[in-house]
């Protein structure tokens, strides 16, 4: 068995892997912008 | 006659709340997204994360805080930390509970009972913090109160949608746990003043 034991997965269910994480990310970047902006620092 | 412990202003609050920020991600993430999927070894997986960052990670800190508030009273002059004490320690040994739970594939049913008594003390932290004027972590204790009551209600009910809904809120959660993670260590780590 390899590490990665994936062998059925498609490039689009990678990008919406990639989308999903790149939300999360986003969402905690946004906070810490707007917190800054309205003055919260 | 001079206090024997001086105070310390150096909660480690972070550790419990990023220990928990992580589980949240790995839990919420999944269970929402639906990636990985669910067989038995990434149950398995997910339940060590479960069992060392939300479980581990709290109860240290919890215990820490109680440790500091009496036998050598070093955090005794923040109110708000009798409550972030209790609830460390008591989501830190939840979460040994549900990580193992999930490592060993047993039966998630009781934890609609365990629902109530968490949702009620989520109700306590908002109550505790709101009252201490410490919004940034009352808003933790409201996404934990909704946590507990879409599971309380999706067990009960065996709803799976409520069970999705308690995802939404776990990774929501996870995402306001980083940035305060952010906030206090850049606060206590640099003298920054980060909203916390």
């Amino acid at each position: 068995m390899s590490l990665w034991d994936e062998e059925d997965v498609t490039e689009d269910e990678i990008l919406d892997r990639w989308f999903d994480a790149g939300v999360v990310v986003l969402c905690v970047t946004l906070i810490i912008v707007a917190i800054q902006l309205s003055g919260g620092v | 006659m001079p206090e024997l412990f001086t105070q310390s202003s150096f909660f480690p609050f972070v550790v419990g709340l990023f220990g928990l920020g992580t589980c949240y991600f790995i839990w919420g993430g999944q269970g929402l997204f639906g990636y990985p999927k669910s067989d038995a070894n990434v149950e398995k997986t997910v339940g060590l994360w479960g069992v060392w960052m939300g479980g581990f990670m709290q109860f240290i800190t919890g215990v820490w805080l109680f440790t500091g508030l009496t036998w050598f009273p070093v955090f005794t002059k923040a109110a708000p930390v009798y409550m972030a004490a209790l609830a460390f320690t008591a989501y830190g040994v939840h979460w040994f509970v549900m990580g193992h739970r999930r490592y060993v594939h047993s039966s998630a049913a009781p934890d609609a009972w365990m629902s109530i008594a968490y949702a009620w003390l989520s109700i306590i932290g908002v109550i505790s913090f709101f009252a201490a004027g410490d919004v940034p972590v009352a808003i933790v204790f409201i996404l934990l109160a909704l946590i507990y009551l879409s599971e309380l209600v999706g067990r009960f009910s065996n709803a799976p949608a409520f069970l999705k809904l308690q995802n939404v809120w776990q990774l929501l959660n996870g995402i306001w746990l980083m940035y305060l993670t952010f906030a206090f260590t850049l606060n206590f780590a640099n003298g920054m003043h980060f909203w916390v």
